[in-house]
């Protein structure tokens, strides 16, 4: 905003004022220069009986910088203010009051006691106030004032109608003060607005101009005769005013261009012309200009000073030099210039990578080299049927000549490698690596003799061991690790069973396994296979009823009997216990009737001894009567096969209904609440 | 009275004679230019202690802002006015034996001592026309001499003047009521701070005031 002019009594001189940086600059002025010099002078002052006018002045000097209007003053009402400065710090500083001071100083002894005695009787007859402590108070007004309409968070949107309720809220409150305290509010300051041609003392201001007109009407201002100045009150001034006019009513209107010759000299700029009464008036002249021009103060949000925030300057960042030896806004715009520079660099720098990454990806496609997805890899069959017949020897050997945890780790590692390759992770060449290390490994095992250069031969481990969901089913995990020894078994005796995709072929697993053991030594060998009791597959919970058992005599019954548990009443996983010992307890005798009539107990293997036991209590019924030992054996091997566990149901005292699915009879198992698995949870 | 410079003492006290005359003539002019415009801005009282407290200080009230030119007081601008001074000097010249009553131990100014002192203050133009003051040296003298209570000093002879010989302060108006309403106080407690005043003077010009034996 453009700054505009005021006038003040008895001075012919026109002051300008930029509202709102004038304001500002004078509630964040520092008065400690100016009182440092005012106590240096009067403690000068009273040691020698004369005041200092170096001193004097220097203080004067240092307090006209803080307005434009104490710098107008400077010569009129503020032409004291040093001295009423030490007349503030002689009543503060020894805790009198003006009334004492004034009569300390009534018969003055030299110029110092004097001037305050002077001054505080101008305090006394109404003619001074002490403008220091004016300064002071109306610093303090223009404070409040700010912080009461402008101080808000940084950055905070205010409307310029709250502004204006704030300071139409601020201002009737003053009103209200004064009217309490009988104060008439006409009598408070203000500021009076002036074309500069009526504005007081215009005659005298426009010298030039005015003497210019002065001489095209004197004619007919000869017969005005005063030799004093007249007092006009407000109820007069009309008529007053009417009478000045009548000099001049028959006046003519010069040609224009004389016009502009005359006015050029003696017309500002500025159309306006202000003029307070007081301090304070042009204080608030400076809010009202403020919101006129639609501007207002706001915090800086970076060094939280005030600053007037418009149409011309709309940046939440002041123009004031900071500690930096920046502005506000340059040190924000410096700042906000290094940030796109690093932006910028690290885009570049990230263009730049994916170019490369790119030209490296279409290199490495014209070389062939596959580089990003990963193809699953078919184990040829001939390898396949290679690692399942080491696998097969050495499960023979776990536990005997082969220590049960080696093989299980190798084992393990086999699978995750053949898993790893089906993936795509891993190759064929570190299969046929890791097989023909195995071979050389336990050659003597194996009957081939063991080769003493192995021991630089290490197992070979793989990456990772990623096992899909799908093929969960397929893993076999360590607990049963030989089970699909026991299922070759157990398809061997029932020809129509289903074959499994990872077996070798019939005809290859009968030229490995020359010794297959009859029908009862299959049997045991399967309860040897198998770890854990018969009691632990019957806990063992399958994570999977989805895939249908094979047809088969023996696993109808275990079919049956699956189909039959209540999903809702199956219960929650159970680990078994490791290193369970494989039960060896003689069945309970099931009595069969041969055909000579004597009575005998059917042969069941070990491991399926508890199984069988359980299965052919007493205390459980059948529908279908009480199971074979072939039964038993296959529900074991169903369950090894799902790695499942198969339940009772946890009927206590009552009966399950049957259910019919798929065709197949129902069965009911009645089992004492004190086994079934439900009432160990 | 033994003075270390009795011609200095002498010439001294007439010059506070004189000096308070000016004074309360000033002082008169001053507190009566309050009633043109600062009539309720100024506290007569403060002005009263200035002018008491500087009794031959003639300006001291302009301290006050106050001027007594022909805007603030135009009515006292006039040659018939100016005749009080020299009334008012008169009146102090003629109460001057009872510095008499002013003793430094036994020691006290002699009748010659105090005639030569209403000399000079008559000799400066102190004057008494028409008689309208009607007291006399002769007469204070002798009240002095006898012991007698002496007449207090009032502003009489001051409003008598006025009324008879300044038409501009007889009219009955606004100022010239409070002239005269203040002026009686002024005159009787202006002269009582001169009284005072001229008798520090004379222990002031005395010897004994700063002990030094007259015999070395």
């Amino acid at each position: 905003m453009d700054a505009v002019r005021f006038i003040i009594g008895n001075n012919n001189t026109y002051y300008e004022l930029a509202p709102g940086k004038d304001m500002l600059c004078f509630t964040e002025f520092n008065f400690s220069f100016f009182w440092e010099q005012c106590i240096e002078a009067g403690k000068a002052a009273s040691r020698s009986g004369r005041l200092p006018a170096e001193l004097m002045q220097s203080a004067r000097n240092a307090v006209t910088q803080c307005h434009p209007y104490v710098k107008a003053c400077i010569e009129g009402s503020f032409d004291s203010v040093v001295i009423d400065c030490i007349i503030a710090y002689i009543c503060s500083s020894e805790s009198i009051g003006l009334e004492e001071l004034w009569a300390r100083c009534i018969s003055p002894k030299n110029n110092y006691e004097t001037a305050i005695f002077r001054r505080i009787s101008e305090y006394k007859t109404g003619r001074a106030i002490n403008q220091w402590i004016n300064i002071v108070r109306i610093n303090e007004y223009a404070k409040k004032k700010l912080d009461f309409i402008y101080n808000d968070k940084a950055g905070s949107n205010i409307s310029a109608d709250e502004y204006r309720r704030r300071k139409e809220y601020f201002d009737l409150a003053f009103s209200i003060a004064a009217n309490e305290m009988g104060f008439p509010a006409e009598d408070m300051p203000y500021v009076r607005k002036y074309s500069p041609s009526l504005a007081p003392e215009a005659a005298f201001r426009m010298g030039k101009f005015s003497h210019y007109v002065y001489g095209s009407v004197s004619e007919k201002l000869k017969r005005i005769s005063s030799d004093s100045m007249r007092q006009v009150s407000s109820v007069i001034s009309d008529q007053s005013a009417m009478d000045a006019f009548s000099h001049i009513k028959d006046m003519e209107r010069p040609d224009s261009l004389e016009m502009r010759r005359a006015s050029l000299e003696g017309i500002g700029s500025s159309s306006v012309i202000y003029m307070p009464t007081g301090f304070k008036g042009l204080i608030d002249l400076e809010f009202d200009l403020l919101e006129e021009n639609g501007e207002h103060i706001e915090r800086c949000v970076s060094c939280g000073r005030y600053f007037i925030r418009g149409k011309e300057y709309d940046s939440p960042y002041c123009t004031r030099v900071n500690s930096g030896g920046k502005t506000c806004l340059a040190a924000h715009e410096e700042q906000q210039r290094l940030r796109r520079e690093a932006e910028e660099k690290a885009r570049r720098a990230e263009e730049e990578a994916r170019r490369a990454a790119a030209e490296a990806e279409e290199k490495a496609r014209l070389a062939g080299l596959r580089t990003a997805t990963k193809v699953p890899v078919i184990i040829p069959r001939e390898l396949d049927l290679r690692s399942q017949a080491l696998y097969y020897n050495l499960s023979k050997c776990a536990g005997r000549e082969m220590d049960r945890a080696e093989f299980e780790e190798w084992a393990g590692y086999l699978e995750s490698l053949k898993d790893n390759i089906r993936n795509g992770d891993g190759s064929i060449s570190q299969l046929e690596d890791f097989l023909k290390s195995a071979e050389k490994m336990y050659g003597d095992i194996l009957g081939k003799g063991r080769d003493t250069g192995s021991q630089n031969i290490q197992p070979y481990a793989p990456k990772s061991r990623k096992v899909s969901a799908d093929k969960a089913v397929k893993w076999v995990p360590k607990s049963f690790g030989s089970v699909s020894e026991a299922r070759e078994d157990f398809e061997a005796v029932y020809e129509n069973a289903p074959s499994m995709s990872d077996e070798p072929p019939r005809e290859t697993r009968s030229e490995i396994r020359t010794d297959i053991p009859d029908r009862q030594d299959r049997g045991e060998y399967v309860a040897k296979s198998i770890k854990g009791s018969a009691d632990m597959a019957v806990r063992w919970i399958p994570k999977s009823f989805d895939s249908e058992p094979a047809p088969s005599r023996n696993t109808d019954f275990a079919r049956d009997f699956v189909r039959d548990v209540k999903p809702e009443s199956r219960p929650a996983p159970y680990e078994p216990p490791k290193a369970a010992p494989v039960q060896t307890v003689q069945p309970a005798a099931e009595e069969h009737i041969a055909e000579d009539g004597r009575k005998y107990k059917p042969f069941v293997p070990k491991k399926y001894a508890s199984l069988y036991e359980a299965m052919t209590d007493p205390k459980y019924k059948t529908e279908k009567g009480a199971p074979t030992v072939g039964d038993v054996m296959g529900i074991a091997e169903l369950a090894a096969a799902k790695k499942d566990t198969f339940i009772f149901s946890s009927s206590e005292g009552g009966e399950d209904k049957p259910k019919k699915s798929d065709g197949a009879p129902p069965v009911r198992v009645i089992r004492s609440p004190d086994r079934t698995p439900a009432g160990r949870r | 009275m033994d003075f270390i410079n009795e011609e200095q003492a002498i010439s001294g006290l007439a010059d506070t004679v004189i000096k308070g005359g000016i004074s309360l003539y000033n002082a008169v002019k001053y507190i009566y230019s309050i009633g043109e415009n600062d009539f309720y801005k100024i506290n007569i009282k403060d002005a009263f202690k200035v002018v008491l407290n500087n009794i031959t200080d003639g300006d001291s009230l302009r301290s006050f802002g106050l001027r007594i030119d022909n805007g603030s007081c135009s009515e006292m601008q006039n040659t018939e006015y100016d005749k009080v001074l020299p009334m008012i000097i008169y009146s102090f010249a003629v109460r001057l034996p009872t510095l008499r009553n002013v003793r430094n131990g036994d020691d006290r100014m002699t009748d010659d001592q105090i005639q030569k002192v209403y000399s000079i203050v008559m000799a400066r133009g102190a004057e008494n026309p028409d008689g309208l003051i009607r007291e006399e040296y002769a007469e204070f003298k002798y009240l002095v001499h006898k012991g007698r209570p002496l007449p207090p000093y009032t502003a009489e002879w001051f409003k008598t003047y006025i009324y008879t010989h300044v038409p501009s302060l007889a009219d009955i108006t606004n100022k010239n009521m409070f002239l005269l309403g203040f002026a009686d106080v002024l005159f009787a407690m202006f002269y009582a701070c001169l009284e005072e005043e001229l008798s520090g003077k004379v222990l002031e010009y005395s010897a004994r005031a700063y002990s030094i034996p007259l015999d070395k």
